[in-house]
């Protein structure tokens, strides 16, 4: 236990409340675990398990697309059973519940068995008898099985058609910063190796002072903090590395690093290296003009079409509606609602009238639109089977679409409603 | 066959399909023909070249993701190593390019390659299903029949990651390699939990994933929330863009002097206006090609002389017969060429099949001079030109043969424009520039040939270069020596002033020697360029070699709205019947097929039609009787036959989609399309 | 003595998870006796309902009730169970099995389900077509067999009942007050609308009474001692126990878990829970126990929720409330609040350089943990993420209290928050 508590530290009251359930039999017969993203819930629960010699199945409810998955992959653990590859025979075969249960009853020694659910909120998906049947698994047979519930979801968000029976309720909160800085602390092995130069942990521990607070406002979770904090260590050390500046700088240090951190603040989550900087999007010639078409079909309402893009419409008189429409919240503009539909042959109007050297209308073109529609640039609004009237939506953003505005030299803003009348 | 399936007792016998090489119906057709032989060898041999250069190609751009994917296990790794590969949009193409990665995947890093294509994964079961048989091998694209028995007992249902730990632990810890090639038509749902389910296997199963994205890195993350972004480890690769591919297939291998076959200027600014306008596809260049071949090809038998040995001309005139004489005699540019010859060998070329036949020979054979003198001359101008500032000729090597293609190139305003930049130049530059046109020609001459005109020229570019370094050599000599000379004899402010200026008018000497040499190099190639950058319209019989018809257009860039109209309009276009051929767009007859006359009349009325009107005129047209008696119309009894050629023909239209029924009006239909 | 101490704290367990003997109820538990004894006896077909709260009182009742029937005449037990056997196919699979009847079924083809459920009754008839075996069914959960397509299996159960065929008694337990209006008209009219409803507590006690009462019966140890307790230790503790019952402040607790909710479910959960809590060291209950008891159950889950955002995923959810506030509850979608967020952003140089995918991200956390919920509007399973229209789940009040728990926020948000509630 002292190990456990040792490699997590922060989660004592939590270790010491599993380990009051699961020290000596009866066990809880359903616990619910909530905490948020990596903050040990997992590694504790089948840590603890393993100390403690009880046999447990683990199962992450990610992987079970149906509810015949998750009953044979926990009964081939409980059991013990080893699916020989050549024949694919899981332990018992399980259609359903009833089977489940029936089954459960087959295996030597269960009794005092845990089975551990990660991604518990999955279980809602299944038939809603699965998530009744675990949480009540004591009334449904005289097996005496544990479930243990791992999950980020709030447990009130469980409750639906059936009743469920309350179970035990454990919550493993977010660190705060100092116990975040308390865990970081001890990855300095793996960051002793990643950085060329001699460092000792007081140099790691400021690092670690001035890393987590720029990143912990955007984010609380451990292992993507911890991913962070070791791909810039690297950079931290550098210019001792250079010998620019001495170890013990670490105002000049925080100054070095402080830009880098601030990009790094908009990287979050997105684990990409890239020798090529972001390119955008390679669009042949009048792909590039059906898209922007699209857009403003989709940006701007049918009824203002005849005015944007016809060359002789006439005066436009205004009136409340206009003066409506320019006072209009910015909650209520086009640009925020999302797009909208429209059909082909609004499409291809708005197209030609603003592409300058007239084509022929050609299969070509049609070829086109089903291939941005497979590229997602546009998708489809209407049903897929039919062909009359088909409708469509622009999804791409406002910025991609100005980039490639202006490659052709084609100035959107001038025909968005939104903007036309500023 | 039969004492195989011979038994005492019933049975089934399983036959393996024998591969039979595919014969296609045009093969069937023509295949006596010989310009349709000619078509064929040539044609076989330039796609297997593009493929040859397609897997190279490709090769070549994948060694550094084969790496990747290599090491990416050789570190414990929390997040599935992914490699991005971003393939561009030209979405024909991928087919080839992803059979070659799977195939160079298997061969240099892991036997267990998953292909999954988004058509077949719909949902977490199928994809999963599938990529565990991969793996397992129970996939049906094996070509041989194992008589393994036992892996076909395995259900489909038992296809899980359980079984796929259990069955890896037999194998010798290879990675597992998962090639998606389309990841925008995945469903992204489906993705992410197939991302979630093999992350959390990842300890015992070493997964590696290639993503062949066609748009934007930022695609995958905006398909995917934070707690799958945070599950893989994403390196981008980039594939060529496909405009360099493009300028690779076209310099290899069709713009070669191997090629007897060329494009005309016209039609290749066709089909490159496709290329960028369009679709950015190497592969439907390269069909477009085909078509304009096997449009050029059966013209007839003349095309058969489209060859570039002179062996095999003489071949195939010796079997040409009277038909195919004057298959080349209906070439427009044999008219020219009659009228130039003096007046008895006219005669004698319109009458005389021997003699034709030899002059045939000559000019064929000099236009195959021309075109290798093209090919290398066109390259010698394309290392002139290729840097100018504003690309007057253009970069590419395909921009030159368009235009030399088009017009008479050496009386271009661009042309003009490039040798005047080409006076611009520097001496290192010059230099630079002739070394490569040296070496140009050096793989294409052989100087002990007999092509006395290229091997002059190859010689004389030798001599310009050597005269160019010796005045280099002689240059910084000489001003070592002036400048040694200059400083020290300084005394005073005077002395000094005067020798900068003799130094500088020195300096202009050698610069006017410069540029005395450059104007010699730039006209002696601009000669050259005139002689033998000519258009090919001014050569006999360059139809033989050259294609240039561009009503082809009609057929790749399909109008399918106007060809259906065209079709119902005037049968006689497709049927080639004589019973339909009508001179008049307008006039209706009534032994067109019913479908075209009901179309014809109803393009006579407005938005709604009543159908009754309409098969009355149906009927004027189909069964025209003697009206006895006008007030009987009323009460004509209406051919039952007829009303149900009437009911078919509208139906077919509103299939067609050109009329649909009204709601609001019973008896009518809406006409939903206009001319124009 | 430890030993005891822990055989106590293991035999209590035992009796709140697993005991089953019920106290009281001997009006109710004789009359169920009486009818089973009719069926069994003397071959009288009934049917019942037995309708009380969770918390397995009602099968509690009916399984001592059963024990007492052994040893008369031969009878069949079948017991279904309404989340195992949510299928009437599997229900039949079930019963052929429980009836041991697996070999005669073997190999036929039935048209309908009664015909099968006639088949298997009279396959009882032992010897002589006049005396067969009586069966008892027994439905657990019953409301859910009433979902069951057309309540095949109920008709036909009734119809069995009411018929002079085999002699069965059927007992439906549910915690459904209401369950004779999910009955359909024909099953309704075959049933013998035998209704007993077994409520916790009666009349004449109050709420707190019972509760302590029902407190003193599952921890007080019973006058016989249980194996491994000296009575030394089993006074000591039953003397704790009432000391504790009398204490004051006890009771105070007691009652306002009454007020929030103290069903037998919840009540065993907190006895369990205070149970689990015993170490070594204390071994004796205490009101602090059942004083944090309260405060859990007191917590409000989302709260914790709240608490364990970042500061990033805290701006968003003021935008959202703020724009809840502004519009009137109307829907809204990503691009509406980022707006406000940027707004808000660049009046404070630290939230500014948070740029929008990792905004997305910290957006998508938040729908990931259920505090907001899509609102499915048309088509919109095809709109992009940003502009799905969502609406807020959490209550002004909720996040007030996390902002104020919250340590190491910055001020900025907190004022920003607090700007809004005037």
């Amino acid at each position: 236990m002292d190990a456990l508590s040792k490699s997590f530290p922060g989660r004592e009251p939590q270790i010491a409340q599993l380990l009051a359930y699961f020290r000596a039999a009866p066990y809880p017969p359903a616990v619910y675990i909530r905490g948020g993203p990596s903050s040990g819930k997992c590694a504790i629960v089948s840590g603890l398990l393993g100390a403690l010699r009880i046999r447990h199945a683990l199962v992450d409810l990610v992987e079970c697309y149906s509810s015949k998955v998750l009953f044979e992959l926990v009964l081939n653990q409980l059991s013990g059973h080893r699916v020989d590859p050549a024949v694919g025979a899981p332990f018992a075969a399980c259609d359903h519940l009833m089977d489940f249960v029936g089954q459960l009853g087959r295996i030597e020694d269960v009794d005092g068995s845990v089975v551990v659910l990660r991604h518990a909120e999955e279980l809602r998906k299944l038939e809603a008898n699965v998530l009744a049947g675990f949480l009540g698994l004591r009334q449904l047979t005289r097996v005496r099985v544990s479930v243990v519930l791992l999950s980020e979801v709030a447990f009130e968000k469980y409750y639906h058609k059936l009743n469920l029976s309350e179970p035990l309720k454990v919550h493993f909160p977010q660190y705060s910063m100092e116990q975040l800085l308390h865990i970081l602390q001890l990855d300095f092995p793996h960051a002793e190796q990643l950085s060329a130069v001699q460092v000792d942990r007081e140099f790691h521990r400021s690092y670690l002072s001035v890393f987590l607070p720029v990143f912990y406002r955007a984010c609380r979770d451990l292992s993507e903090l911890r991913h962070m904090s070791r791909k810039h260590f690297a950079q931290y050390c550098q210019p001792v590395l250079d010998q620019q500046l001495r170890a013990q700088d670490s105002l000049a240090l925080w100054k070095r690093i402080a830009p880098i951190f601030n990009a790094a603040t908009s990287v979050l989550y997105l684990r990409v290296s890239s020798k090529h900087p972001g390119q955008g999007l390679e669009l042949p010639f009048y792909s590039k003009y059906l898209l922007i078409a699209a857009y403003l079909a989709s940006y701007n309402s049918s009824t203002d079409d005849k005015r944007l893009f016809m060359k002789f419409h006439g005066k436009k008189r205004k009136t409340r509606h206009d003066i409506e429409r320019k006072n209009k919240p910015s909650a209520h503009l086009n640009t925020q609602i999302g797009p909208k539909a429209f059909t082909l042959d609004r499409l291809l109007a708005i197209f030609y009238s603003i592409l300058e050297d007239k084509v022929g209308f050609n299969n070509h073109l049609l070829i086109q639109v089903s291939s941005l529609v497979q590229l997602q640039l546009l998708s489809l609004a209407s049903d897929e089977c039919s062909l009359d009237e088909r409708k469509y939506k622009c999804n791409v953003n406002f910025e991609t679409i100005q980039t490639i505005a202006r490659m052709v030299g084609f100035n959107v803003r001038k025909f968005l409603t939104d903007f036309s009348h500023m | 066959m039969g004492d195989e399936t011979a038994s005492v007792s019933k049975g089934i016998f399983v036959f393996k399909p024998k591969k039979k090489p595919q014969h296609t119906i045009l093969d069937e057709l023509f295949s006596e023909n010989r310009w349709y032989q000619t078509y064929i060898s040539l044609w076989t041999r330039l796609n297997q070249d593009f493929e040859d250069l397609t897997e190279s190609m490709f090769t070549s751009m994948t060694s550094d993701l084969l790496n990747f994917v290599k090491t990416s296990h050789q570190n414990d790794v929390t997040e599935i190593p992914t490699a991005a590969l971003l393939t561009g949009i030209n979405m024909p193409d991928h087919d080839a390019q992803f059979a070659s990665l799977k195939r160079q995947v298997k061969e240099d890093v892991s036997p267990y390659v998953a292909f999954l294509s988004s058509q077949d994964c719909g949902n977490v079961k199928s994809l999963m299903e599938i990529m565990i048989s991969q793996f397992i091998g129970l996939s049906d694209d094996r070509e041989e029949y194992e008589d393994d028995l036992v892996k076909n007992t395995l259900k489909k249902s038992s296809l899980n990651m359980s079984l796929l730990e259990s069955w890896y632990q037999q194998t010798e810890n290879e990675l597992l390699v998962v090639i998606i090639p389309d990841f925008e038509s995945f469903n992204a749902k489906v993705l992410q939990s197939f991302i979630l389910i093999i992350s959390s296997h990842l300890g015992k199963l070493p997964f590696v994933f290639i993503f062949g994205i066609a748009t934007c890195i930022s695609t995958l993350h905006t398909s995917f929330p934070y707690h799958v972004t945070m599950k893989i480890n994403v390196h981008v690769f980039k594939c060529e863009p496909s405009i360099v591919y493009l300028n690779q297939v076209l310099e290899g291998i069709f713009l070669d002097i191997f090629c007897p076959f060329h494009l005309g200027g016209k039609v290749l600014d066709l089909f490159t206006e496709i290329f960028l306008f369009y679709d950015f596809s190497v592969q439907n260049f390269v069909q477009n090609i085909k078509f304009a071949m096997m449009e050029h090809f059966s013209h007839g038998n003349a095309m058969a002389l489209c060859l570039m040995e002179k062996t095999a001309i003489k071949n195939v005139l010796a079997d040409f017969n009277h038909e195919d004489c004057e298959n080349v005699r209906h070439l427009l540019s044999f008219r020219n060429f009659v009228e130039s010859e003096p007046y008895e060998q006219r005669i004698k070329l319109i009458t005389d099949d021997e003699y034709f036949k030899q002059a045939v020979y000559d000019k064929v054979v000099a236009i195959q001079r021309y075109i290798k003198r093209l090919h290398v001359f066109l390259r010698c101008l394309h290392a002139l030109v290729y840097d100018l500032p504003g690309s007057p000729l253009g970069k590419n090597l395909r921009e030159l043969y368009t235009l030399a293609l088009t017009k008479s190139i050496t009386q271009s305003a661009e042309y003009r424009e490039s040798f005047q930049l080409l006076e611009f130049q520097s001496k290192d530059a010059l230099q630079e520039k002739l070394r490569r046109i040296a070496d140009i020609l050096a793989q294409f001459v052989n100087k002990g040939s007999s092509k006395t005109k290229l091997r002059d020229f190859c010689v004389e570019i030798d001599r310009l270069v050597r005269i160019l370094q010796n005045t280099d050599v002689e240059e910084s000599e000489k001003d070592e020596i002036s400048l040694e000379e200059g400083l020290g004899a300084m005394v005073d402010r005077k002395a000094l002033k005067q020798a900068l200026f003799s130094r500088s008018k020195q300096k202009s000497k050698t610069q006017d020697k410069y540029e005395k040499l450059k104007q010699e190099i730039l006209a002696y190639l601009s000669g050259q360029f005139e002689e033998y950058l000519v258009h090919p319209s001014t050569l006999p019989f360059y139809e033989i070699f050259f294609f240039d018809d561009i009503s082809i257009k009609n057929h790749i860039i399909g109008i399918h709205r106007a060809a259906i109209h065209n079709a119902l309009n005037d049968p006689h276009r497709y049927l080639q019947c004589k019973c339909c051929a009508i001179s008049n767009k307008r006039t209706v007859k009534a032994l067109m097929p019913d479908i075209c006359i009901a179309y014809k009349l109803h393009l006579e009325w407005g938005k709604m039609i009543n159908l009754y009107d309409w098969l009355m005129g149906f009927l004027c047209i189909v069964d025209p009787q003697e009206e006895d008696d006008l007030s009987d119309k009323s009460k004509k009894v209406v051919d039952p036959h007829v009303q149900a050629r009437f009911t078919q023909a509208v139906a077919e239209l509103e299939y067609l989609g050109f009329i649909k029924s009204s709601k609001r009006k019973t008896d009518h239909v809406i006409r939903l399309t206009w001319e124009g | 003595m430890p030993g005891d101490f822990e055989a106590i704290v293991k035999y209590l367990k035992e009796k709140v998870l697993y005991s089953d003997e019920v106290v009281g109820k001997e009006k109710e538990k004789k009359q169920v006796l009486n009818l089973l004894r009719r069926t069994v006896v003397d071959g009288e077909s009934n049917s019942m309902l037995l309708i009380g709260p969770q918390g397995a009182e009602t099968s509690k009742l009916v399984n001592s009730v059963l024990k007492e029937l052994e040893g008369l005449k031969d009878y069949i037990i079948v017991e279904l169970h309404g989340l195992l056997h949510t299928d009437d196919r599997l229900a039949l699979k079930s019963i052929t099995f429980q009836l041991n009847l697996d070999n005669a079924v073997d190999g036929k083809v039935f048209g309908s389900f009664a015909e099968n459920l006639a088949f298997l009754l009279a396959c009882l008839r032992t010897g002589g077509k006049e005396s067969s075996k009586s069966v008892i069914f027994i439905l657990q959960a019953f409301d859910l067999f009433c979902a069951h397509h057309n309540q095949t299996l109920l008709y036909n159960l009734f119809d069995i009942s009411q018929s002079a065929q085999t002699p069965i008694c059927v007992l439906g337990l549910t915690c459904r007050i209401d369950v004779i209006q999910l009955l359909e008209k024909r099953v309704k009219s075959r049933f013998s609308h035998r209704q007993m409803f077994l409520y916790a507590g009666s009349e004449e006690t109050s709420d707190l009474d019972f509760a302590l009462d029902r407190m003193a019966w599952y921890l007080e140890l019973p006058p016989k001692c249980p194996v491994g307790i000296t009575s030394k230790a089993r006074d000591a503790w039953n003397l704790n126990v009432q000391e504790l019952l009398k204490n004051k402040k006890f009771r105070a607790v007691t009652e306002r878990m009454i007020g929030l909710e103290l069903s037998e479910q919840i009540l065993k959960n907190v006895l369990l829970k205070c149970l689990y809590s015993l170490t070594n060291t204390d071994q004796l209950l205490t009101v602090n126990q059942f004083e944090k008891e309260l405060e859990s159950l007191e917590k409000d889950e989302m709260v914790q929720v709240l608490q364990d955002l970042s500061a990033l995923e805290i701006c968003l959810i003021v935008a959202m409330q703020h724009h809840s506030d502004i519009y009137d509850n109307s829907p809204m979608n990503f691009e509406m609040v980022y707006t406000r967020y940027v707004k808000f952003a660049h009046k404070h140089s630290s939230m500014q350089n948070v740029q929008r995918p990792v905004v997305m991200k910290a957006f998508e956390h938040i729908e990931a943990i259920e505090l907001i919920a899509m609102v499915n509007q048309q088509g919109s399973a095809k709109l992009q993420k940003e502009y799905q229209f969502f609406k807020l789940l959490v209550t002004p009040q909720q996040i007030s209290e996390a902002i104020g728990k919250m340590q190491g926020l910055p001020t900025e948000i907190v004022q920003w928050w607090n700007s809004s509630l005037i």
